[in-house]
């Protein structure tokens, strides 16, 4: 008889967590797929550490449920898990491949099988050199690619990574989003938070965000994105002023000195070629012109903005 | 239990491997061997100093004398037992005992024997006998030295012996201080006999004594132990009996001859004695600088945990209780190495440089079953008391900085019963060392101390049950608050919000 996997990796059900008079998460839901990337988005003090601890069982709900893999958050069960924490999470004066073996034989690995695994994926990420060096001796870069190694030792089903690529240079951030992407291939699951939207743009099949500890959103990036309208971009040697009253324009903003286009936004559903269009009935050909979707910092701001808060 | 032992091996090897530990390691006993050297080797020998005094016999009764021919036969009863060791040292004592049958028992005879005193100079004293015996005495043994007279008598100076009585004191203040004092040595005391002194109706049965104010010893004693004698003296010598036997009766002593089997065991019974009362009081030494050396890793290994974040990945491995057994586990290992590395070293040490050392430590076998238990006890329940503390104030502190600041007052609570040793050990049993002892957090170090006095079964028992409830009690208690705030990353908390914290269960840290 076989067994059917769950569907979700993670599911989390009005999670409500207090800390004295405040509100650090309040009634959290959201399911996170197998096999997806999911990003999960928030300005500093938005509750997604708290959330993500809740999930590892580091602290306790009030109320709500989690489930992973099916299971509730118990040391057995988050053996599945991977978890890389905001900050490097190593100890300093211990070795590379020490520090690795010493979280995969946590994870359940034995002794043997942990130390093995260590030098296999240092030597993968290319830090076989660096194998007897103490973590304090090593560059940034190579110290988040050891705890990110700490973290995938165990093989995890589920990989939540806190802030990964803060910190990071761009290549290091490029290595970091290529593992993510290799490790959804060989079918895992990625959660991982962020408040830079470049990276859960780059990456994210799904993205939550949340902010003062109540989730703003759930779901598709395109579903984010049609949730705000669209934007025509558009320049031209002349004053195209006269785009303010044109077909499905709600508003329109001139040039600035950071900006050589004008911008317009359009109504929903609102048709970007018409733009075009009344630019040449006036005989004003446009030396620029793309029609934009919104994108997740603008999303941001705007639900920021939608619910008076600041993000 | 897998997680726990995990975290307690990753500890020990943390603490073990650390440079402190090793330097601290050699250092500790390196300190012992100087504090025991450097005096020894920069002491001059120096032989005792004879103390001058003076008696004046108010009366005129020839108490003088009687003092003085005390005093000559104190002397020799001295050289008499400092020639037995010196005989015992240098000479074949079996042809001595051929040779001069009762000369040895003589000899050995204690201090005061009349007869034996009696003898020796019927022998014509140190001189004579040692030409008597020369020919059985090692051909390299070294010369006999006499030993210096303890006390030595002076005349009483005139303004003295002429004084009024209401001047005395003033007149005894200025030789005792050392004004007016001619050549010869120091004079400490002034023997004052008053002019009636004996037993008759209406006569003083007591001598004054006026003594320098820095003057210790027994001086006072053999005073007392003189004109004790002559007052027994006096009133036999109503009897009839002449005075020369009298003396010889009252100075009889009877002698307590002690007498082993074999040598080594007796050795061995010296040594275990020595053991018995050197052991538990090193022990707590080594406990004290266990607990120190443990407790600022611990601190600093919580404080360093929470700031990097490792304490969430351990958390996500594991329980904050699974977490701190680890390192209590893994504190009680390294101590643990610590204390049977110095015992080794300790062991190497006697057998290589101190003579009879081996049978010292081989001794060990001999204490018994109960104090070692006794100790196991308390070295384990105390080491737990004080990690446990150390870890649940650790988990409260954002920064090393900030935990100094506490740490400072704990250590003035935990070394507190060391300012007590010296009247723990003047009355082991008394009432400080007992009001000491029911003090959990001071009863491992106490009861160690007070272990070789043999301290009452009970109370033995009844701290062994109290120390063991109360590492329950602060283990769970401290766990508990270690687990609510390991993960707090909040402002510095004040001494008040510490205590509030430990006395109950806190809140979890926002992240």
């Amino acid at each position: 008889m076989t067994q059917k996997l769950p569907s979700n990796a993670l599911e989390l059900a009005h999670l409500c967590k207090r800390f004295g008079n405040l509100i650090a998460v309040d009634d959290v839901s959201f399911v996170v797929p197998r096999g997806q990337i999911v990003g999960f988005l928030g300005a500093n003090g938005a509750g997604k550490t708290t959330t993500l601890r809740m999930i590892l069982n580091i602290v306790k709900p009030d109320s709500g449920e989690i489930s992973v893999f099916g299971k509730a958050p118990e040391p057995v069960s988050l053996r599945q898990v991977g978890y890389l924490p905001e900050e490097r999470g190593l100890y300093r004066r211990m070795r590379a491949s020490a520090t690795i073996a010493y979280f995969g034989s946590l994870k359940g690995l034995s002794r043997k099988e942990a130390n093995l695994r260590a030098r296999s994926l240092l030597e993968y990420f290319g830090l076989a050199s660096a194998a007897r060096s103490r973590i304090e001796s090593l560059s940034k870069g190579m110290a988040q690619k050891v705890a990110l190694i700490a973290a995938i030792a165990h093989d995890p089903d589920l990989l939540i990574l806190d802030e990964p690529f803060s910190g990071l240079d761009p290549l290091n951030q490029e290595i970091l989003e290529k593992l993510i992407r290799d490790k959804v291939q060989q079918g895992k699951t990625v959660l991982f938070s962020t408040h830079t939207m470049m990276h859960a743009e780059r990456l994210a099949d799904r993205i939550v965000i949340i902010n003062k500890g109540r989730i703003r959103f759930d779901g598709t990036q395109r579903e984010a994105r049609a949730s705000l309208p669209r934007r025509v971009r558009i320049a031209a040697d002349t004053d195209l002023g006269f785009l303010r009253f044109a077909q499905g324009v709600t508003n329109a903003t001139p040039p600035s000195e950071t900006r050589a286009t004008w911008d317009l936004e359009l109504a929903k559903h609102a048709d970007g070629r018409a733009i075009l269009a009344a630019c040449f009935e006036r005989g004003v050909v446009p030396d620029h012109f793309e029609i934009a979707e919104a994108s997740l910092h603008d999303i941001f701001i705007a639900l920021a903005e939608q619910q008076g808060i600041s993000p | 239990m897998r997680e726990v032992l995990l975290i307690a091996r990753h500890e020990y090897v943390k603490f073990v491997t650390r440079r402190g530990t090793l330097i601290g390691i050699l250092l500790l006993p390196l300190i012992f061997g100087l504090s025991i050297s450097v005096p020894r080797l920069t002491a001059t020998p120096s032989r005792p100093q004879t103390i001058g005094f003076t008696v004046i016999d108010r009366g005129g009764h020839g108490y003088f004398q009687l003092v003085a021919e005390n005093l000559k036969q104190a002397g020799e009863h001295r050289t008499r037992l400092a020639l037995n060791s010196y005989v015992r040292q240098y000479g074949d004592l079996a042809a001595i005992q051929r040779a001069e049958p009762k000369l040895l028992a003589t000899l050995e005879a204690p201090y005061g024997e009349s007869l034996a005193l009696a003898d020796y100079e019927r022998r014509g004293g140190a001189k004579q006998i040692l030409a008597a015996i020369s020919s059985h005495l090692a051909p390299d043994a070294p010369g006999f030295a006499e030993p210096d007279p303890r006390w030595r008598l002076m005349r009483p100076p005139a303004q003295l012996s002429n004084s009024q009585p209401e001047k005395f004191e003033s007149a005894a203040q200025s030789y005792l201080s050392g004004g007016n004092r001619d050549a010869g040595p120091p004079l400490r005391y002034v023997v004052v006999v008053p002019e009636n002194f004996g037993l008759a109706a209406g006569q003083e049965s007591s001598v004054e004594i006026w003594r320098d104010a820095s003057a210790t010893g027994n001086f006072p004693a053999f005073i007392a132990g003189v004109f004790s004698n002559e007052l027994k003296l006096q009133a036999l010598g109503r009897t009839g009996v002449e005075r020369k036997k009298l003396l010889l009766d009252v100075g009889r002593v009877a002698a307590i001859r002690e007498r082993s089997a074999a040598v080594p065991v007796e050795m061995g019974a010296a040594n275990s004695d020595r053991l018995k009362n050197l052991l538990p009081g090193v022990l707590a030494y080594l406990l004290m600088f266990s607990v120190l050396s443990n407790a600022g890793m611990l601190l600093g290994g919580v404080i360093e945990e929470k700031s990097n974040r490792v304490v969430e990945l351990i958390l996500s491995c594991t329980s904050a209780t699974k977490f701190m057994a680890g390192k209590l586990l893994g504190a009680l290992g390294s101590a643990l190495t610590m204390v049977c590395v110095l015992v080794a070293m300790a062991t190497v040490a006697a057998a290589a440089f101190a003579p009879g050392g081996l049978s010292l430590v081989s001794a060990m076998g001999d204490l018994p079953l109960y104090q070692y238990l006794a100790i196991a006890v308390y070295f384990i329940t105390a080491l737990l008391i004080y990690s446990s503390m150390y870890l649940a104030v650790g988990s409260m502190m954002p920064s090393i900085q900030d935990a100094q600041s506490f740490v400072a007052p704990m250590m003035v609570v935990i070394i507190l019963p060391f300012f007590f040793i010296s009247a723990i050990l003047a009355a082991p049993n008394g009432p400080v060392a007992s009001v000491l002892s029911w003090i959990p957090i001071y009863t491992p170090f106490v009861m160690m101390f007070r272990l070789p006095w043999n301290p009452p079964v009970m109370e033995i028992v009844g701290t062994s049950l109290l120390i063991i409830s109360t590492t329950v009690f602060m283990v769970i208690q401290m766990g508990r608050v270690f687990a609510a705030n390991v993960l707090a990353s909040d402002r510095p908390p004040t001494f008040a919000s510490v205590l509030r914290k430990m006395a109950t269960r806190s809140t979890e840290a926002s992240g």
